[in-house]
């Protein structure tokens, strides 16, 4: 900064500490300064002495400047009440969303239909007529149910699998056996096998047969909508 | 004065709303009108500079949205009248004319715009009011002729005691500008005064 500027910073207290006190140190030692900065302050306060200059006249506009009277929609109002709407309406269908969550008696659930033997898949069963696994029952899982062609044409098999005891059974005698040639025919023609029995999904399996389950979904479209068509009102009740 | 709730009559429109921006002159006429003055130093184009400043800023009523913040509409105001002194500076710059009235003045101070202010007061020792009269009549010509951007600069900082972000807001420049402006122009006001040192009371002359 120049002196000018110094001295005019020091006049309006727009200077720090620091550099205050630096310019009172120079103030202290330069005479020049002293007289620069005496003179800046007489020029101020006469200045500010002057006279206030009276009007020659008022600048009130005339009559004839009115102009038509507007009809001031008041959207500010409308973005208000219309967040406020959706707020509450928010509310009511999450209240509605929890709701569906407790028991209702109203509502009874399908019961569930185990698929038939012949539309599941039975993967061990498969590697047992594969000859990969000769049988693999863990205990304590679900016992398969089974086709009346399959259990008759494999009673050895399925006198394994019935077994009562509670071990693992890992009879795999024919896979050590197994030359790579074979693994190579046996697991495509296995896995062709197991998409030919996978059932395909269809509509009804697809659509919840549980009624409560819809009840559950609308209210969280609705509610999701609804949020955010009230931040758009608030965002433009905020920007107006 | 409620003025957000006078601006917001006046954006409403018809008589009402009329009546409403008249209320807002009434209350900023003199300062807009000084601040006029003091930068185009006349009186005929200082009061054409204020009237455009109001009829500008009820046409712009409208577009006024900080109704809340108060003295807003006082920048606003101030804003105006700064940018309509300069548009008549830059006017008279592109078409010279010397007045008739300038002609007749010559150096006597008591032809000077606004001069009767200066008459001593009954309760002044007239030597001192003379003399006091002489340097404010001294400081009036000095800031004449000051370039029109540090003269107004001056004139909102010293002569209406806006701070720094107002003026800057006013003349619609950088906070550095305004004080570059304003150090050049004291500076400029105490060379004119120190080349003239009887002007200067004994306290300020060592």
């Amino acid at each position: 900064m120049t002196h000018d500027e110094l001295i005019s910073a020091y006049v309006d207290e727009q200077l720090s500490e620091s550099e205050r006190a630096v310019f009172e140190n120079l103030l202290r030692e330069d005479a020049a300064l002293q007289r620069s900065m005496s003179a800046t302050r007489f020029v101020i306060h006469v200045a500010q002495q002057l006279p206030t200059a009276t009007l020659p006249h008022s600048f009130m506009l005339p009559a004839s400047m009115a102009q038509p009277e507007r009809m001031r929609f008041n959207w500010r109002f409308v973005f208000r009440i219309g967040s406020a709407i959706a707020a509450a309406l928010f509310v009511v269908l999450v209240g509605l969303d929890l709701s569906a969550l407790l028991p209702r008696p109203t509502f009874q659930s399908a019961p569930v239909i185990a698929p038939s033997p012949q539309e599941a898949p039975q993967p061990v069963l498969l590697a047992t007529q594969l000859g990969i696994i000769e049988t693999v029952q863990l205990t304590g899982l679900p016992q398969a149910p089974r086709s009346p062609q399959l259990a008759s044409s494999d009673s050895g098999a399925e006198a394994a699998v019935t077994a009562p005891q509670a071990r693992a059974t890992k009879s795999l005698n024919s896979l050590s056996k197994l030359t790579p040639t074979m693994i190579a025919t046996a697991i495509p023609t296995a896995l062709k096998t197991a998409i030919a029995l996978t059932p395909v999904p269809t509509l009804a399996s697809v659509v919840p047969t549980d009624v409560s389950q819809t009840w559950a979904t609308w209210p969280r479209l609705l509610a999701g909508l609804v949020l955010a068509f009230g931040a758009v009102l608030a965002f433009l009740g905020w920007r107006k | 004065m409620d003025e957000p709730a006078l601006i917001a009559d006046a954006q409403r429109g018809g008589r009402r709303g009329l009546d409403a921006f008249n209320t807002l002159v009434l209350g900023y006429q003199s300062q807009v009108y000084n601040v006029a003055y003091r930068i185009l130093g006349d009186e005929a184009t200082a009061a054409d500079a204020t009237q455009d400043t109001f009829i500008s800023a009820f046409k712009h009523i409208q577009e006024f949205r900080n109704v809340s913040n108060t003295g807003s509409f006082k920048s606003f105001l101030l804003r105006s009248v700064t940018n309509a002194c300069f548009d008549k500076l830059r006017y008279d710059k592109r078409r010279p004319a010397t007045s008739l009235e300038g002609l007749s003045e010559g150096d006597d101070s008591d032809t000077e715009p606004g001069s009767n202010e200066f008459l001593p007061s009954t309760d002044e020792n007239p030597a001192d009011a003379i003399e006091r009269a002489d340097i404010r009549h001294h400081i009036e010509h000095a800031m004449r002729l000051l370039p029109p951007d540090q003269r107004a600069a001056f004139v909102l900082s010293d002569l209406q005691h806006l701070n720094y972000e107002e003026i800057a807001d006013a003349m619609q420049t950088s906070l550095g500008t305004v004080k570059s402006r304003l150090s050049r122009a004291r500076a400029k006001l105490r060379g004119y005064l120190l080349s003239q040192p009887e002007l200067l009371p004994e306290e300020y002359r060592h």
